[in-house]
């Protein structure tokens, strides 16, 4: 298994699974809990929704743990109001499946809501809705147990402490990398602006270029980026689209200051990873090093394209 | 922006679009809106008006053309 850098298969996890809604994001989240269970050792059952599936939308039998999930269609549902509702509802009914009618494992030691908000937070909840829902149906049922109301795109705090080998366990299983990544130029706009909030405090340097050039094969060749040439290459097409993005800001006369500093800031970095690392090992490590922790929520691949984009224009890795 | 480079097409660069410029000024005076019309049948690519303008700041700020009283361009080198 070749292993890429670990940030940008974070992202591609996450993007994977907040970018489905409704049944499909129950799907995808279930087989990510199936990964995650499977690899410390305990068995995650899945509940088939048809036929309604007793407010369970999957369990761990052996610690009595619920998952209940909620991914709207239109993203501008998942309000407070809405999210407290699913809250009550799912809860409420499990309750009523587990301590009244003695189903499933007859206890509950902890439920959590999956939360699909997006790209969105957590929204502000000032009236403390949710710990009001939660006390409600704690004290109509008599018991005590946890219960956490968790957005998905959060998962990567828990991603980011993980294995890699978990890491690419989920990504296979997710077949993230079958996941069309196609991506807009006003994608490729608002990515930049918000990686600019992020250069803010960073000192760039404008490094010093020419114009030759080598062919792209060749130079993967060059830097014994052998096991990366399947990745490059499947890139092109991304790597087009940066050059397209760079055609409409040219004719439209928007200013590119935004992304001259960030193609200097990915030189830069380059050029201080060259001197301990190199091939394979120092394309996986600039990824690392240029994706920061709120990027993981956003499309990876538009970062993997322009560092391609830059990689096939010659500005980064040998030419000679 | 000026120049060409490699993450700007010649085609798109000020350097070569204020080259389309002066070869529509010719030796006349020209109303913007004629000259407007004359860059968007000479320019093979999509220019918005945008990058037009910038063409006519990058020239007149080197000196390259200049405007009459009455906002008729021309080229500063080649008087009538």
């Amino acid at each position: 298994m070749v292993v890429y850098s670990k940030r940008i298969m974070i992202s591609n996890i996450i993007n994977a699974i907040i970018s489905t809604t409704e049944m499909k994001f129950q799907q995808t989240f279930v087989s990510f809990l199936e990964v995650v269970c499977k690899y410390n050792g305990l068995k995650f059952e899945k509940v088939q929704p048809a036929n309604g599936d007793s407010k369970n939308d999957g369990w761990i039998p052996e610690k009595n743990i619920y998952f209940g999930m909620y991914s709207p269609n239109d993203p501008n549902i998942s309000q407070i109001k809405s999210i407290n509702k699913k809250l009550y509802d799912d809860l409420g009914g499990l309750c009523e499946h587990v301590y009244v009618k003695g189903e499933w494992g007859k206890e509950i030691n902890k439920f959590y809501l999956i939360v699909n908000t997006h790209d969105k937070d957590f929204p502000a909840d000032p009236d403390r809705m949710i710990d009001q829902t939660i006390k409600e149906i704690k004290e109509k049922y008599k018991k005590e147990f946890v219960v956490e109301v968790i957005i998905a795109k959060d998962i990567k705090h828990f991603l980011l402490d993980s294995d890699i080998e978990l890491i690419e366990k989920i990504s296979n299983y997710l077949d993230v990398y079958n996941i069309e990544q196609e991506f807009s130029i006003p994608e490729v706009v608002n990515f930049i602006d918000e990686y600019m909030k992020y250069l803010a405090t960073k000192k760039i340097e404008i490094p010093s270029t020419d114009y030759s050039r080598i062919k792209v094969e060749d130079k993967i060749k060059l830097n014994n980026l052998d096991e990366r040439h399947d990745k490059i290459l499947n890139l092109i097409d991304a790597s087009d689209k940066i050059d397209k993005y760079l055609e409409f800001v040219n004719s439209e006369g928007i200013d590119m200051s935004n992304y001259e500093n960030l193609k200097n800031f990915i030189i830069q970095k380059y050029t201080h990873l060259t001197i301990n690392y190199s091939g394979n090992e120092l394309y996986d490590k600039l990824l690392d090093e240029l994706i920061y922790d709120s990027m993981m929520d956003s499309r990876a691949v538009i970062l993997e394209a322009i560092v391609v984009n830059i990689f096939i224009k010659c500005d980064i890795f040998q030419k000679e | 922006m000026i120049l060409p480079n490699k993450y700007i097409e010649p085609s798109q660069s000020l350097f070569y679009l204020g080259a389309i410029t002066l070869n529509i000024i010719e030796r006349k005076r020209i109303s913007l809106v004629d000259l407007w019309i004359g860059f968007k049948k000479n320019t093979k690519e999509k220019i918005s008006y945008t990058r037009f303008l910038q063409t006519l700041v990058y020239l007149y700020g080197t000196g390259i053309i200049s405007y009459t009283k009455e906002g008729e361009i021309y080229n500063e080198n080649i008087k009538n």
